[in-house]
């Protein structure tokens, strides 16, 4: 019963961030790009992490599927990354809510492989995460070409320090998972 | 034995799958990794390029009707508009530029300028003549506003020639392409320029190795 009623609160309590983030500051969002990418959109990711690692039971016990669940959140991620994905989200409130969704998803579906697939996949896959991270924040850091119409330059510029710093935040946790000895030893017992 | 050889297959094919699933999507979306902007996508949409203009009335600073197609030379053609904070000014001074370039050599008799302003809405006759003047010792350039046609049926036009505008509906600026047309005498839309990847000198050699190649096409 206790149990029971934790799950409906933490439901309550993550609708309620998801229609913050998604519905109500969704204009305040959308105005900069580092609000767009480097806020709402992490924080959205993350509503989809925490879910998923709430519900224990949340998990891809196929193999093969949980392999094509991280091919299938690498494109996502690349998908709304893409300039042309961003304004279209921008400007049109339909594609907004879309990717919005897909983003949670893609949070769930991370843990939900993440729960299945072995520690080295693992630690390679949140590696290759924080290189791509870090790369497209140095091209957006470097590039002096407007690559969304919706924002500016500076915006760009800002977004893209702010991915290396992603980038980089990911890939230092990324190396404390792989020489940490607790989690060799969890992945042995599993 | 048979189960486990289709459990490894079914670990390789699904995710296969998945893989091409997501790169066909992924091509699709970008018109073959051609297109990863708005501005490139909207070119890619309005191929081929090189097709005649589309037809468009409009009126120049002092009133009077400007028609491209009747117009013998070629024409350098940009998409401004006159409240832009920053990237039309930038242009219109690369125009400027590319301007005394070609009176440098003389080629002013052959081409014409025409900059068009997309904000059927908010700039007028009165407005454009006003930010004409900016530009005294400049002649050969129009500075024109479409007439007899809605702000939709002139998109229609722009998305026709490959150009992008959305006007924000939280501030009221409207991102745009940028692009700058070579126009033939025949009104063909010969070639394109992006001010923002090229500066003015290495457009105007580009505008330069355009004209004489059609020259040379016509001998």
């Amino acid at each position: 019963m206790l149990k029971q009623s934790k799950d409906y609160l933490f439901i309550i309590i993550i609708s309620i961030i998801y229609f913050l983030f998604s519905f109500v500051f969704n204009d305040f969002l959308s105005y900069t790009m580092p609000r767009h990418q480097a806020v709402q959109l992490p924080i959205i990711f993350g509503i989809g992490i925490a879910i998923a690692s709430y519900f224990k039971n949340l998990n891809i016990k196929e193999l093969s599927w949980a392999y094509s669940a991280l091919i299938f959140i690498l494109f996502s991620l690349i998908f709304w990354m893409l300039p042309h994905s961003v304004d279209l989200a921008v400007i049109n409130p339909l594609i907004d809510r879309t990717m919005h969704i897909h983003i949670l998803i893609c949070g769930i579906l991370l843990v939900a492989s993440f729960k299945t697939i072995s520690f080295e996949i693992k630690t390679f896959y949140l590696a290759m995460l924080s290189a791509k991270l870090a790369t497209v924040g140095i091209v957006m850091k470097v590039f002096n070409i407007l690559l969304c119409g919706s924002f500016t330059i500076l915006q760009q510029q800002e977004t893209g320090t702010y991915f290396i710093l992603f980038g980089i935040s990911l890939f230092i946790y990324t190396l404390f998972q792989f020489f940490n000895p607790s989690l060799y030893r969890k992945d042995l017992k599993d | 034995m048979n189960k486990i050889k289709t459990m490894k297959l079914k670990l390789v094919i699904t995710p296969l799958l998945t893989l091409v699933l997501c790169i066909l999507i992924l091509s699709k979306w970008t018109y073959g990794f051609k297109a990863f902007t708005v501005f490139s996508y909207a070119l890619e949409k309005s191929q081929p390029r090189t097709k005649e203009l589309p037809k468009i009335q409009l009126h120049n600073q002092d009133s009077i009707p400007v028609d491209i197609h009747t117009i013998n030379k070629y024409k350098l053609i940009n998409f401004v508009y006159l409240d832009c904070p920053f990237v039309c000014h930038k242009v219109n001074n690369q125009l400027e530029a590319i301007y005394h370039l070609m009176d440098s050599v003389n080629m002013l008799p052959e081409i014409e300028l025409i900059t068009i302003s997309f904000d059927i809405e908010n700039d007028n006759i009165r407005k454009i003549k006003n930010y004409r003047s900016h530009f005294e010792d400049i002649e050969g350039w129009d500075f024109a506003i479409p007439t007899n046609t809605n702000q939709k049926d002139f998109n229609i036009f722009l998305n026709e020639i490959g150009v992008w505008i959305n006007k924000s509906s939280i501030n009221g600026i409207i991102n745009h392409s940028s692009n700058l047309y070579l126009i033939s005498p025949k009104n063909k839309i010969m070639e394109l320029f992006d001010p923002n990847r090229e500066n003015y000198q290495a457009i105007f050699i580009k505008i330069q190795q355009c004209l004489s190649n059609q020259k040379t096409t016509f001998l």
